[in-house]
């Protein structure tokens, strides 16, 4: 697995693409590539948010409860006094964490396992196929529901339960690409060769089929901030006091008509970004399909 | 004999990312009431645009200048609403991939009535359907009428698409790239299908191919296009035995029949074109005037050609 | 034709039987877990706890010690007389519990996506026809910021708006018509965007087609070519989406439910939820699962009624 990443391999990755129009195309775009540089910055942020809040945001304060904009509190406090601006920052670091983590998992797992029944065909492919159809029967929200009776909450059993859901879709696309690629002459030749399987799934095969996968990873992104921030709105994933922007509106509810900034500003939070995740991963797709000159927005 | 159709100085550019694009050059050329006239040329060459622009359905982006006349009437330079009433009904076209061009959710028998008089009576319709598909010589035109296109072979559907064009008894047909992409069988049938056509009626064509053989046996006059522009012109019997530009001389020896000779080098694109003659350097009896001068266009009698050494 | 319908039937049971297995399995997995929550919920008290010796006698008596597979059986034995068990939090039937939640929530959802889809189609279809207007412009935009919101925000920002402030509709609750609209906004939300994007994306696509060109040169007025042609030709990558949008619909109604107090399956689920109510939790996310399964196998068969040419083997 590490040869895959080898620095020479990513050089060659890289000149590949730079060479290539897939570069040119990127570049065509300027609206692409400044939300990727704003993901960047986002992904920055996330991780020094707790030394750029201004404030602690688990600092209360009983007698400054649900306070406006002031010089000290730029978006107000929240009912126990404590300061939205640091909060919802701090609130990016967890929804990211949790949101990154987990779509690593899920993409190497699915993947994995989508590339290795595809591969390997037969019964094993038929089994994986069926189980992955199981999977998908549910709702992605139901299906997490049911795993919180099993497991019940908290950050790390609400990782799993996002990889649970969603390891699914990654595995049903890369077995259908590497349904398509493992007849073709490459992998024959590699065969003819006598390499293991394994390498030629994760050296040849692979590499062709990463790129639909990657769009979905991206997008996917945006689905699991959304899917995190309302199952701890519906508080049944992150202890409240841990700053979580679907927390933080389920708390503000009560207290909506005389501070309405604690349940707007965390939304807009999320809506923010998700939609960077999701310009990115369409336009990621626009730029790699050959065919989507007409339709550029971004 | 009137003249049915007439080109004059037809421009066409399209306006892109890339550049500019000239597809069509000063085109000018006539067809003759009950003529078959065919534009030949390669890929790329500018001969599909002239087609479109005759149908007035060229992309809104497009740059035109020039004029089409239709029996003496402007059609060209005119609006969409004052050129709607002719479109399938008076010029009709057999589009070039008929497969592709037949709706794949439209029973079959639909896709022709919507062409008829739709203030005929349904029975009506339909029998007109029948009758076409008949004489198209569809052995069952009422399985067919049901069908969808899917259903048909490839010749069925250039049939069909046939019986479409014709079944508005239009005055002109233009007919894009009827043999393109087809078999030798279904080539075969296709050219038998243009000669019946041109057997039994008064039908004038515009055909546009770079199908040689079906130009030779099918037109009546022909035209070379090259790069957006028409180099040269006349009827058949001339061009083909005695052709004046070094282009068409190139196109014939480069036909099985006749050795396969490939010409050298590439025809410039159209996006790209050089200053003087386009033909430039890969002409056999290439001049010296050809490199910074344009030649100009030589008509008299029918013939025309485009070239420094006439 | 109806070789492909028994085949897709069965395969819809079998996908059923196996998710019920699965739901069974992930709920009462842990044997310990089911009767101590058993107890607490019948004798003792949710927030108590229980003592080991109840927690065993009630092991006992209800058949918690037995295999995982046989407690499935019986279960599945009971669903097929008509007795779901009762439910641990409301002390009724679950069947009369479902009985009554069904029906809100079916009216949800479709108050949702009839106006989702009638929405999205015409502004599908405008934002095609006028590409790159400013219309088209604000159009997509909105779509794709519609699609990054979250579900519960818009209901409560919706409520906000409407509630708090303009006083013109009501917060929550279930009655006349007044009570659907905020919920079926805020449900449909989602799904409007998507089926804007997907119609306009499809049809430029199909206007692009030699048959759309060929239909103009046929010499057809705009409407028919656009009409008659083009869209329903585009819509069969619509009816993909409307179909996956029924899952996100599904799962957002439990969240929307909530918000708003509406008496559906979504509602019942999550205060099952909250309360470990283990017989009803099941049961509910059985019914979700078999509409979503069936919806999506009507969708399915819809396929084929709308382009004759796709086959099945």
């Amino acid at each position: 697995m590490s040869e895959v990443w080898s620095p020479g391999n990513v050089r060659k990755i890289y000149t590949r693409l730079s060479g290539t129009d897939f570069y040119a195309r990127l570049m065509k775009r300027p609206f692409l590539v400044l939300t990727v540089v704003l993901i960047g910055f986002v992904l920055v942020l996330s991780v020094f948010a707790p030394v750029i809040a201004p404030q602690d945001p688990n600092a209360t304060d009983l007698y400054g409860k649900n306070q406006g904009p002031s010089e000290e509190h730029v978006f107000g406090t929240d009912y126990l006094g404590r300061d939205l601006f640091s909060r919802t920052l701090c609130g990016l670091q967890t929804s990211m964490a949790i949101a990154l983590t987990t779509i690593f998992v899920t993409f190497f797992i699915g993947t994995a396992i989508g590339c290795y029944s595809a591969y390997h065909g037969g019964w094993v492919d038929n089994v994986f196929a069926r189980i992955i159809d199981v999977f998908l029967a549910f709702p992605s929200i139901i299906l997490a529901l049911a795993l919180i009776t099993l497991i019940g909450p908290g950050i790390f059993n609400m990782i799993l339960m996002l990889a649970v859901v969603q390891w699914a879709s990654f595995a049903r696309l890369m077995r259908g690409q590497v349904l398509s690629e493992k007849n073709r002459e490459y992998v024959q030749s590699a065969k003819a060769a006598g390499l293991p399987a394994w390498m030629i799934m994760v050296k040849h095969i692979a590499p062709n089929c990463i790129m639909p996968v990657l769009i979905l990873a991206t997008m996917d992104i945006g689905h699991t901030i959304l899917a995190i921030s309302t199952l701890s709105f519906l508080g049944l994933g992150i202890p409240p006091s841990v700053p979580e922007w679907g927390s933080m509106i389920n708390s503000g509810l009560n207290y909506m008509r005389i501070a309405p900034l604690n349940v707007i500003i965390p939304g807009l939070a999320i809506t923010v970004v998700t939609l960077l995740f999701n310009i990115a991963g369409e336009g990621l797709r626009d730029v790699s399909d050959p065919n989507s000159d007409n339709t550029v927005a971004l | 004999m009137k003249t049915i159709l007439e080109v004059l100085s037809l421009n066409v550019t399209f306006p892109t990312r890339n550049g500019r694009i000239l597809a069509s050059q000063e085109i000018s050329f006539q067809v003759n009431e009950g003529e078959i006239c065919v534009l030949v040329g390669e890929t790329g060459s500018g001969k599909s645009v002239i087609g479109q622009s005759v149908l007035h359905l060229l992309p809104e982006s497009a740059e035109v200048t020039g004029s089409i006349r239709y029996f003496d009437k402007e059609i060209f330079m005119i609006s969409e609403e004052q050129y709607a009433p002719l479109r399938g009904k008076e010029i009709s076209l057999i589009p070039q991939n008929p497969g592709g061009s037949l709706d794949p959710i439209m029973k079959n028998g639909k896709q022709i009535a919507e062409v008829l008089d739709h203030h005929k009576s349904k029975e009506k319709k339909t029998g007109t359907v029948f009758n076409i598909l008949s004489r198209l010589g569809f052995l069952s035109p009422r399985l067919i009428a049901q069908e969808y296109p899917h259903e048909l072979s490839g010749g069925m559907r250039q049939r069909l698409t046939t019986g479409i064009a014709l079944a508005s008894k239009p005055r002109l047909l233009i007919a894009d790239e009827p043999t393109k992409g087809l078999d030798y069988v279904a080539r075969k049938k296709t050219m038998e299908m243009f000669s019946q056509l041109k057997e039994n009626k008064h039908d004038s064509i515009l055909m546009i191919t770079h199908d040689l053989d079906l130009a030779e046996m099918i037109g009546d006059t022909v035209g070379v296009m090259y790069s957006g522009e028409l180099v040269e012109f006349g009827k058949v019997e001339d061009v083909f035995c005695s052709p004046k530009h070094p282009y068409t001389r190139g196109l014939l020896k480069a036909l099985p029949r006749n050795g396969m000779v490939p010409m050298p080098g590439i025809s410039p694109g159209l996006g790209d074109l050089p200053g003087g003659c386009y033909f430039h350097g890969r002409c056999d009896i290439c001049c010296s005037e050809g490199e910074a001068v344009h030649p100009d266009w030589y008509f008299g009698d029918g013939r025309g050609v485009r070239c420094h050494k006439y | 034709m109806h070789h492909y319908i028994i085949k897709r039937t069965g395969y819809l049971l079998l996908t059923l039987i196996i998710a019920s297995l699965f739901t069974f399995v992930i709920v009462n997995a842990i044997p310990g877990e089911t009767a101590e929550i058993l107890t607490k919920h019948l004798f003792v008290g949710i927030d108590e706890v229980a003592p080991p010796e109840m927690v065993a006698e009630v092991a006992s008596r209800y058949n918690l010690n037995k295999p995982l597979l046989e407690q499935y059986a019986d279960w599945v034995f009971g669903i097929a007389q008509g007795d779901l068990g009762d439910s641990l939090l409301f002390n009724r039937p679950v069947s009369k519990l479902l009985g009554n939640a069904i029906p809100p929530t079916i009216m949800l959802t479709a108050v949702s996506i009839t106006f989702s889809i009638l929405i999205g189609l015409a502004l599908g279809i405008y934002s095609a026809l006028h590409r790159n207007n400013i219309a088209d412009h604000i159009i997509r935009i909105a779509t794709i910021f519609s699609v990054s919101m979250p579900g519960f925000w818009v209901a409560v920002v919706l409520i906000l708006i409407f509630s708090v402030w303009l006083g013109l509709l009501p917060v929550a609750g279930y009655g006349g018509a007044e009570y659907i609209i905020l919920p079926a906004i805020a449900l449909g939300l989602h799904t409007t965007a998507s089926i804007i994007r997907i119609m306009r994306t499809s049809l430029l696509d199909t206007m692009e087609k030699p048959f759309v060109v060929f239909a103009r040169a046929k010499g057809l007025s705009a409407r028919k070519v656009v009409f008659g042609h083009a869209c329903k030709n585009a819509f069969l990558p619509v009816l993909t989406v409307i179909g996956m949008s029924f899952g996100s619909l599904l799962a957002g109604s439990v969240v929307i439910e909530s918000i708003f107090a509406w008496p559906g399956i979504g509602n019942l689920l999550i205060k099952a939820i909250s309360a470990r109510d283990l017989v009803l939790i099941e049961s509910t996310i059985m019914v979700i699962v078999f509409m979503f399964l069936v919806v999506n196998f009507v969708i399915d068969l819809l396929y084929h009624t709308i382009d004759p040419r796709i086959t099945y083997e």
